[in-house]
């Protein structure tokens, strides 16, 4: 069993403890008349703001302020360890006010796109490391246009041989607007060779109108729409890991606030 | 193998700045410069150099970074030929994920800012809606919390100290019903939950109070209205609802349910003190299977019903008992009715005592006084205290030359102004004798005429001591033992004037009862008050004292009990028990529980109880007299006066009431607030 | 105009003897009577070039110095790049090998200057909003008189008796060069050396020495030193050997005389280095060869300096199977087995050299020599593998790649895995955060398998980037080993960037307070050379690794690869 196996172990089976113990604490709580929903509320504001922290974290990469490595396991498990008190200290009833239900929206929103962001930062990686030159996302408008100079440099045609027409209508037809930009976000995130296999075809099918110098470069062209595919690829799957993010940390914010107020509300209005 | 797209050099590839703010305007095209954008966002790109004059000629000084000297050169005019190549910067991701950051922390204080903001309704920060009861006061925060009364306050509301019950306060504008301590546990002031739980806390501590840590112990200690009814949870919300373990959060005996653990009923009901002495075995096994019944109006069938003697009150929750004509009348009342009892004497002319020394001339001393063979020896209790006015206790039964004086003045003062004169001879504190005193006047009237023609020149004389007047006497009728009327009467025969009673539940002995048995235990009770309750409840008395005779009037408490109330005074206890008090912590109703098993329902949870140890009711050693002459149970005695019936078992009530039926909690019969609904 | 101009700094901008903390200036007359000195007056000045001529050399490159008695001069384990000739007075340097040898001598060792928590935290809002800042004025502070950086805090001895009785120590007389060994092969001091008496030292830099033996006709130099090796620091380097740790002195008196301190590839310059790695990456025939496999084992190699490749003959190529860094023994296991077995065995690997190796060779007769005379014993199982065992983790795909990418030269080596990193730029940024605002790595660089070796700064056990330097800005830190750039002397010549075969170093165009580029009378930008410094003044050391939210970036010392396979079998 590896280091980071047995690290997942632990903290699964730590965040299933602590949520049988809080539910026990909670019915202990409940027996006893001693409003359990009010401390868990004040256990979820430690829990929000400890994992908001995590950017604070971030910002204060100089200071030894221990691993982010251990600060995003500790962000990982506290945040699944959220969803149980969360469910605690509502009741599991839907809430009826309207602070209430928006902090609620904004945690579960949040939450879930925590999840997806785990689901997306552990899937991904290996897919782009498999597939492709690695690259930074920043530079890939670079590299594609480097690719579309290339591409057009083959159509247009060697030092001593005339461009082929076939090929430069393929070119204009199917080839132009993808070399233009990343490409085919969406085909990439599900995965889908759809679009590269079509290009591909549509060059493939010119092979019987050209000669063998055609040929090669037709060949020099599929080259590039790969590479171009690849690009895309990486494009898609590095953008997919910066934009889910782009959901989880401003709405935190807002959830910061909310939980704020409905903290005022709930304190000022309670019977104690 | 094609070439890689990147190339790691230093003079191809230079630092990326991720953390930036802003990325060329060009990097999306492809075509980023080295440079990049300042940190302002401004692009640093200056593709057109300032051409340097060496001798009559301009020299290109574009530096590498900008692509180095151009081939063309300046113009000759000195200027450089390149085009301003410089872009408009964009924002980098990094930048706009801050930006949108902001803009959502700025929305959501925005919103939250508006909400508490003076002009806005305070309902909106309503957490949910409350129960139907009290969807009336939604729209209106302050009718339930002190934090609504003044926005500015929510903030130090929310965490300065405050006062816990000031909300809890506002609950009781509408429920006023909760008693003096509504806070108190159970609604009840910590010293009378004590007292009433202090004989279960010490036969089976039950119901002690548990002072583990957190749990609320009735030391003082307050508990707000919301400690268990919490609000906002939507319309159909239980806010009553209390589960058994949060009924445990005090007790100290912690049980699992009803069917485990649970007191049982040991001492209900057969233990209890009813208020009228009615043995159910004695009378049902003995009496009523006796054939020689003198009841007339009920036939045997109908005795042995239960529902001959008790019916379910129209609400169907409690059991009734029939009045007394219906029921025990059939073979009581002629005990009551038919003896031969002479009355009561409240006035009388007796004999005149013996060891008085004014043996000279009696008439000359106090001149007219009707004395018959038959004159009672000792004045009758009433009449020594009228006669004596208000100075009670002090007065002695017997009658002297002095208090005959006092007797005509007083019987004259009634003649002239009626029974106010009477009302003067007794404290305000004993108007309940009042009534008796109106019903006397008129006969005092009659009496004092018929006995003492002369009354007034004697009483004349007396006062200006001349020589007494003298009088024919009285014509003397023969004395008869039983009068021929029922109330009131004058009996010439012996001089009195008495009272029989005329039936059951006679208003005149109920007064004198009613009046008499509270002041019975207190220090300053007077004599002539003891010797008249002594009268009145001698089970075996006559009627008048140190007579004996199977006299009505002591009857009373023969079959009444008298009990005394929380304020420690005695009463008697005319009617059958209602269940009022206890039933405010225990709910029960009949009605659903009979129609399971509608044939022998009664007997199912009241078993008679055939022992005949019980059924000796009236032994005389279950009786004493105390110290106050009352006739008592005696309290040594395991189970003295009892109705004859066994206790409810629980184990018979759980055999409905459990787990599977899922009615064994303890809201199920018990109420919370016991002064509340 | 988005340009600030000034001079172009150049080498000997500042001379050696007004660097940090010394301001004597050395006057023609100084160097007059230096070159008339035993150490110079053998060499002819007509062998240099015309650009860097001697007397220059003498100005720019030497500075003179006193020490007080018990003055601490170098210390042992510290990475010195300058070399010392005693004009007058007498050092003594300390001759115990222990790990707690001289342990009073180094206590008031300087510590690396670290910023505090608030210091720290404070670059949050110290850091320049602009890219790239520098202060124009302190360089040409630098470049004018005085200034006094950092001030050299100097240790002493207070009772040298009591250390000379203490501890075995050797005296020195005027007229002896040391510390040149640990300058020229870019090793740490072997040894702690101190003033005896008030003495008058001679410092000069590496690069003045380097020049100086290069040009030297005579030689004299040159063979001088290496006959100095054999004298000094050969014994101390032979007793790191385990086997050789306990001889007395008098066998290793005998044993000295029969060992060759060899050098393979080229010494002095980074040149092989950056072609190897080039295009003919992976190819080991074009490596230096040293021992080939399977031949009679007639040597033990002991390796002072440079990294050697241990491969195996598979079919028509060669297996990597290991390599074999500074104070690493190849052949003696052979050696020992026909020592012990009677039957001689070949080598089990081909050794070549990496670039470059400097290594001492001892034949192997007279290791038999000394077993059979019982001066050492056979250490039966703890002898020392030659070749590494077979790594579970680390498969022959990565230690091809990493030793033909010269990647097990790095003790900080920046290593990423792909299969893990999310790609999110937070080391970066984080790097920039602890830098005022600028990275210093760049997160790409050569693949293999799911590992990046980043384009980061690998500290290497042998920093060529440092060869070429003209003014010594490029150094090593001297606690720890660490190459750092001085910003206040680098004149951007960018030699380093170019020399450096990890593409670590980067050349970037320096900015004023308000952001305008720099530019010399010219117009042309000033630049400076940059790369990771690993934080080192900095509480929390490397930011990047720290700052990793995945476990993917790792720095590592692949001088073994124990931490690399611990790192890739999590």
């Amino acid at each position: 069993m590896t280091h980071f196996v047995r690290r997942r172990i632990t903290g699964l089976t730590l965040v299933v403890v602590l949520s049988l113990l809080l539910t026990a604490a909670t019915r202990l709580m409940e027996d006893n008349l001693l409003r359990p929903r009010t401390w868990l509320g004040w256990v979820l504001v430690v829990i929000v703001l400890f994992l908001a922290s995590y950017r604070l974290r971030k910002q204060l990469a100089m200071l030894p302020l221990g691993a982010s490595a251990a600060w995003l396991q500790c962000h990982i498990y506290v945040g699944l360890l959220s969803a149980p008190v969360f469910l605690l200290h509502t009741g599991a009833r839907w809430p009826g006010g309207g602070i209430e239900v928006v902090t609620a929206v904004l945690f579960l929103t949040v939450f879930c796109t925590g999840i997806l962001g785990l689901f997306l930062t552990r899937m991904i990686p290996p897919r782009l490391t498999d597939r492709g030159e690695e690259v930074i996302r920043e530079r890939i408008p670079v590299f594609i246009r480097i690719l579309r100079e290339e591409a057009e440099a083959s159509v247009a045609g060697a030092k001593n041989a005339a461009p082929s027409e076939v090929l430069s209508d393929v070119y204009l037809n199917h080839l132009h607007s993808f070399f233009q930009r990343p490409k085919n976000f969406v085909s990439h995130v599900f995965h889908s060779t759809k679009p590269r296999t079509a290009l591909l075809n549509a060059l493939d099918d010119t092979r019987r109108f050209l000669n063998t110098q055609h040929e090669q470069t037709m060949e020099q062209l599929a080259a590039c729409v790969r590479r171009k595919d690849d690009l895309d690829y990486q494009y898609a799957m590095q953008s997919l890991l910066k934009y889910w993010l782009f959901l989880h940390v401003p709405l935190t914010w807002g959830l910061v606030v909310f939980t704020c107020s409905h903290v005022v509300t709930a304190m000022a209005f309670t019977s104690r | 193998m094609t070439d890689p797209l990147q190339q790691f050099d230093w003079k191809s590839s230079s630092y990326e700045r991720p953390g930036d703010a802003w990325v060329c305007g060009r990097a999306c095209a492809g075509a980023p410069c080295r440079l990049g954008p300042s940190a302002d966002g401004e692009c640093s790109v200056r593709s057109q150099c300032t051409p340097e004059k060496i001798g009559d000629r301009y020299r290109c000084t574009r530096s590498v970074l900008y692509g180095g000297k151009c081939a063309d050169g300046p113009n000759p005019d000195g200027t450089c030929c390149q085009a301003d190549e410089s872009c408009q910067p964009a924002m980098s991701l990094m930048k706009r994920r801050k930006i949108a950051g902001v803009i959502c922390a700025s929305i959501s204080l925005a919103v939250c800012l508006i909400l508490f903001s003076d002009s806005t309704p305070l309902t909106l920060v309503s957490p949910g809606k409350v129960t139907s009861a009290h969807a009336a006061l939604e729209a209106n925060c302050t009718a339930c919390h002190v934090a609504g009364e003044a926005h500015s306050g929510l903030l130090s509301n929310a965490f300065l100290s405050r006062n816990s019950l000031a909300d809890s306060e506002k609950c009781l504008k509408c429920h006023q019903d909760i008693g003096d301590a509504p806070w108190a546990p159970h609604s009840v002031a910590g010293h009378l939950l004590a007292e009433s739980t202090a004989n279960a806390a010490v036969s089976s501590n039950s119901f002690g109070v548990s002072g583990k840590p957190g749990g609320y112990v009735h030391s003082g200690q307050q508990l707000a209205c919301a400690t268990c009814h919490q609000e906002h949870h939507g319309r159909s919300f239980d806010l009553a609802e209390l589960s058994d373990q949060q009924c445990q959060t005090c007790h100290k005996t912690q049980f699992d349910d009803f069917a485990h653990g649970h007191p049982e009923f040991e001492n209900f009901p057969h233990e209890t003190r009813p208020n009228i002495y009615f043995d159910h075995a004695r009378h049902i096994n003995a009496y009523f299977a006796a054939v020689d019944l003198p009841s007339q109006t009920l036939d045997k069938d109908s005795l042995t019903a239960c529902s001959t003697c008790h019916q379910q009150d129209a609400a169907g929750g409690m059991m009734l008992t029939a009045d007394f004509q219906h029921t025990c009348a059939g073979c009581h009342e002629s005990q009551i009715v038919d003896l031969p009892f002479p009355g009561v004497p409240f006035f009388a002319v007796t004999q005149v005592a013996e060891d008085s020394d004014t043996e000279q001339d009696e008439v000359s001393v106090y001149g007219q006084w009707p004395v018959t063979e038959s004159s009672l020896r000792q004045m009758p209790p009433v009449m020594s205290l009228l006669v004596h006015g208000d100075t009670a206790g002090i007065g002695s039964l017997s009658m002297t030359p002095e208090l005959i004086w006092q007797c005509k003045e007083l019987l004259l003062r009634v003649r002239n102004v009626g029974e106010v004169a009477l009302a003067e001879r007794v404290p305000e504190s004993h108007s309940l004798l009042h009534g008796i005193l109106c019903e006397l006047a008129p006969l005092l009237i009659t009496v004092s005429s018929s006995w003492f023609p002369g009354l007034r020149d004697e009483l004349a004389a007396h006062t200006a001591e001349q020589p007494l007047p003298n009088f024919p006497d009285v014509a003397t009728p023969e004395h008869q033992a039983m009068p021929p009327v029922r109330g009131w009467y004058i009996s010439d025969g012996d001089r009195t004037i008495r009272y029989r009673p005329v039936a059951h539940a006679d208003p005149v002995l109920r007064r004198l009862l009613d009046y008499l048995v509270p002041r019975i235990g207190q220090e300053s009770v007077s004599t002539e008050l003891v010797e008249l309750f002594t009268a009145l409840s001698n089970p075996s008395g006559s009627g008048e004292i140190h007579r004996s005779g199977p006299l009505a009037t002591g009857r009373c408490l023969s079959c009444h009990t008298t009990s005394t109330d929380r304020d420690g005074t005695l009463r008697v206890n005319w009617n059958t028990k209602v269940l009022g008090d206890y039933f405010a912590f225990t709910r029960f109703r009949h009605d659903p529980h009979t129609q399971i098993d509608v044939a022998n329902s009664c007997l199912t949870c009241h078993q008679i109880l055939n022992d005949q140890q019980q059924l000796d009711f009236y032994r005389p050693e279950y009786f004493r007299r105390d110290d106050l002459g009352l006739w008592q149970p005696q309290p040594e005695t395991s189970c003295p006066l009892t109705s004859g019936l066994g206790p409810v078992k629980r184990s018979h009530c759980a055999s409905c009431h459990n787990e599977s039926t899922a009615s064994h909690g303890c809201l199920e019969c018990h109420n919370y607030h016991v002064h509340g609904p | 105009m988005n340009q600030s101009s000034m001079d172009r700094p150049r080498r000997w901008d500042m001379p050696f003897s007004q660097e940090a903390g010394h301001d004597s200036v050395l006057t023609d007359a100084d160097i007059d009577s230096l070159l008339a000195n035993d150490a110079f007056s053998r060499i002819d000045p007509a062998g240099f070039k015309r650009s860097v001529p001697l007397r220059e050399i003498l100005r720019n490159d030497v500075r003179i110095v006193d020490f007080e008695q018990g003055d601490v001069i170098v210390r042992q384990g510290d990475w010195g790049s300058s070399a010392f000739f005693v004009l007058s007075g007498a050092v003594r340097v300390e001759l115990d090998r222990g790990d707690d040898a001289s342990s009073d001598l180094i206590q008031g060792r300087q510590k690396k200057p670290r910023k505090t928590f608030f210091r720290s935290l404070a670059q949050l809002w110290q850091n320049n909003h602009h890219a790239e800042f520098r202060n124009p004025d302190a360089k040409q502070s630098v470049s004018g008189n005085l200034r006094s950086v950092g001030g050299v805090t100097r240790v002493y001895i207070s009772d040298v008796s009591a250390v000379i009785e203490q501890h075995k120590t050797a005296r020195m007389d005027a007229g002896h060069w040391f510390g040149e060994l640990a300058a020229l092969g870019r090793t740490p001091r072997v040894a702690t050396v101190f003033a005896d008496e008030t003495s008058t030292l001679l410092e000069i830099r590496w690069q003045g020495l380097r020049d100086i033996l290069r040009f030297d006709r005579d030689q004299g130099l040159k063979k001088y030193i290496e006959d100095v090796f054999r004298e000094r620091a050969m014994a101390s380097l032979l007793r790191t050997e385990r086997l050789f740790a306990d001889i007395s002195d008098q066998e290793m008196a005998d044993l000295m005389p029969h060992c060759r301190l060899e050098t393979f590839g080229e010494y002095d310059t980074a040149k092989p280095f950056r072609e190897l790695s080039g295009e003919n990456a992976g190819s080991v025939k074009n490596e230096p060869l040293i021992a080939e496999q399977g031949d009679y084992p007639n040597a033990v190699f002991l390796i002072r300096s440079g990294v050697a490749r241990l491969s195996q003959k598979h079919h028509a190529g060669r297996h990597t199977v290991g390599y074999l860094n500074p104070g690493r023994v190849f052949g003696l296991r052979e050696v020992l087995q026909g020592f012990r077995s009677g039957r001689s065995t070949g080598y089990e690997a081909r050794l070549s050299a990496i670039g470059y190796l400097n290594a001492v060779v001892i034949p192997a007769s007279i290791v038999e020599d000394l077993l059979r005379s019982g001066a050492i014993s056979d250490p039966e199982d703890s002898c020392r593998p030659a070749v590494h065992a077979t790594h579970d983790a680390v498969d022959e795909n990565l230690l091809n790649f990493l030793v033909d990418g010269k990647y097990v030269q790095g003790t900080e080596t920046m290593v990423i895995d792909m299969d893990r990193c999310t790609r999110c730029d937070d080391c970066v940024r984080a790097c920039a955060t602890t830098h005022d605002n600028n990275p210093r790595f760049i997160r790409h660089g050569p693949v293999s398998g799911r590992h990046m070796v980043a384009n980061a700064c690998m500290h290497c056990l042998d920093p060529v980037c440092m060869i070429e330097c003209p003014t010594g800005a490029i150094h090593r830190e001297t606690l720890g080993g660490l190459v750092l750039i001085n910003d206040q002397t680098c004149i951007g010549c960018a030699q380093c960037a170019s020399n450096c075969p990890f593409d670590a170093i980067r050349m970037v165009e320096t900015r004023n307070a308000s952001g305008a580029i720099l530019v010399d009378s010219k117009n042309a930008p000033i630049l400076e050379a940059t790369k990771c410094d690993l934080c080192h003044d900095q509480p929390g050391g490397p930011a990047c690794q720290r700052a990793c939210p995945h476990d993917a970036l790792e720095r590592i010392d692949l001088q073994s690869l124990s931490e690399l396979e611990g790192v890739i079998a999590r």
